[in-house]
């Protein structure tokens, strides 16, 4: 476990760096954990590049790790709200969230974005998937379209 | 970049998860790479109220047939909604080898023509060779289901069955490794005797004149709830944590 006083530099895609509570990383990144386990990290020079990662997406990554460092021991229902609010983005920005979770393996994170989604696919019509999650082009072709229309009259 | 840049393995992980059977099937219209990672599924669950929407004019056994079919490794399936044995038996063919767990809502327990069904919806269940855990719900136990041993069953639960001591004894039978047996609201039990060296956890709860006779020789049992039986055997109880014994009827016997 890293000292809560040391400060890890993370790197966005942009270039922009981040300080950050070790500890707070330590606690959630399996990645960032490894490093500084091995010893891979070194305090006075390094900075963890995330190339795939942007500021702004960092910056709410970081902010994630560090809600739920300070706050585990709030009661579920308090988390649960923060967490609502904290993934209140459009689908472009759950995309990035997701990436960047899956990329520093954030287990939690990544489990409260699957359940997201989730819900958000929960009851909804095809036409209303796609335009939640912005999917555009289906790939199937003019008569599986009208096969699966055929099938699931419902879904449409 | 939007969700429909994410690489096939995110998708797949998000999408095996999804178990509602109206969600998946849907998932399977959204896109081709959708339709793709819906394989995935591990789970697919029927509510009650699957086909109460106008579909297609399919029957329901159909399509449950459909989906399960394109499921490469289908471990649980959870079926509330009606269907008929040879329905059951067709799913169970496709997916019987790498189902863990089986979960139907038998709904035969007061259908006349149910105890001259051959199969019935309980000999098909045997297909399902690997399954770890098996929960029937209102069953008509009248005949001695055709079964091999369950090598694997370590959880049997029945909710709500009108069966036969003879019945019970062969359906035990083809269970001998079970850890948690539960039987609940069952009527018709008079008599048994239950020889299962493995169970750790047993609830009984028999409808009826409260006056059945019980036999349990399970030398590991940790958890014994009976109520409905007025005379109780159990020799071995060692490991034996917690005791309930209630009668709704009849008199108890020690």
């Amino acid at each position: 476990m890293g000292s809560p006083l040391k400060k890890i530099m993370l790197c966005s895609s942009e270039k922009e760096i981040f300080s950050v509570e070790e500890q707070v990383m330590v606690q959630h990144s399996v990645i960032i954990n490894n490093m500084i386990e091995d010893g891979s990290y070194n305090y006075e020079e390094s900075k963890i590049p995330l190339d795939c990662v942007d500021s702004k997406t960092l910056k709410k990554v970081i902010d994630y790790c560090t809600y739920h460092t300070h706050h585990h021991n709030d009661n579920q229902e308090d988390l649960e709200a923060w967490d609502a609010q904290f993934l209140n983005v459009d689908s472009n920005g759950l995309y990035d969230l997701l990436m960047a979770a899956n990329y520093l393996e954030i287990r939690n994170l990544l489990d409260l974005i699957y359940r997201t989604i989730k819900n958000m696919i929960k009851g909804k019509k095809i036409d209303e998937i796609r335009r939640i999650l912005n999917i555009k082009d289906h790939g199937f072709t003019p008569e599986e379209e009208e096969q699966n229309r055929k099938e699931y009259p419902h879904f449409y | 970049m939007s969700m429909e840049s994410l690489p096939d393995a995110l998708l797949q992980y998000i999408l095996s998860h999804i178990s509602n059977a109206r969600d998946v099937a849907a998932c399977n219209c959204v896109s081709k790479r959708w339709k793709d990672a819906t394989t995935y599924v591990r789970t697919l669950y029927f509510p009650r109220n699957s086909f109460d929407n106008p579909s297609s004019g399919e029957i329901p056994d159909n399509i449950v047939q459909r989906m399960v079919s394109t499921v490469v490794k289908l471990e649980e399936l959870v079926v509330y909604s009606p269907f008929s044995p040879s329905g059951l038996a067709s799913w169970l063919s496709l997916v019987g080898q790498s189902l863990t767990q089986l979960e139907l809502r038998m709904d035969n327990l007061t259908d006349n023509q149910a105890s001259r069904e051959s199969p019935s919806k309980l000999d098909c269940i045997g297909a399902a060779k690997n399954l770890v855990s098996l929960k029937l719900w209102g069953v008509l136990m009248i005949n001695s289901p055709k079964w091999d041993v369950f090598q694997n069953l370590s959880t049997l639960e029945i909710i709500g069955a009108r069966l036969e001591d003879p019945v019970l004894t062969v359906v035990l039978q083809a269970c001998p490794y079970l850890k948690r047996l539960l039987l609940l609201g069952c009527e018709g039990v008079r008599s048994i005797s239950i020889e299962l060296p493995y169970l750790e956890e047993c609830k009984l709860d028999f409808y009826g004149l409260g006056n059945c006779s019980l036999s349990l020789i399970s030398p590991k049992i940790e958890s014994l709830e009976v109520q409905g039986c007025s005379w109780i055997r159990v020799p071995e109880t060692g490991h034996l944590k917690k005791l309930s014994i209630s009668n709704s009827s009849g008199n108890l016997q020690y």
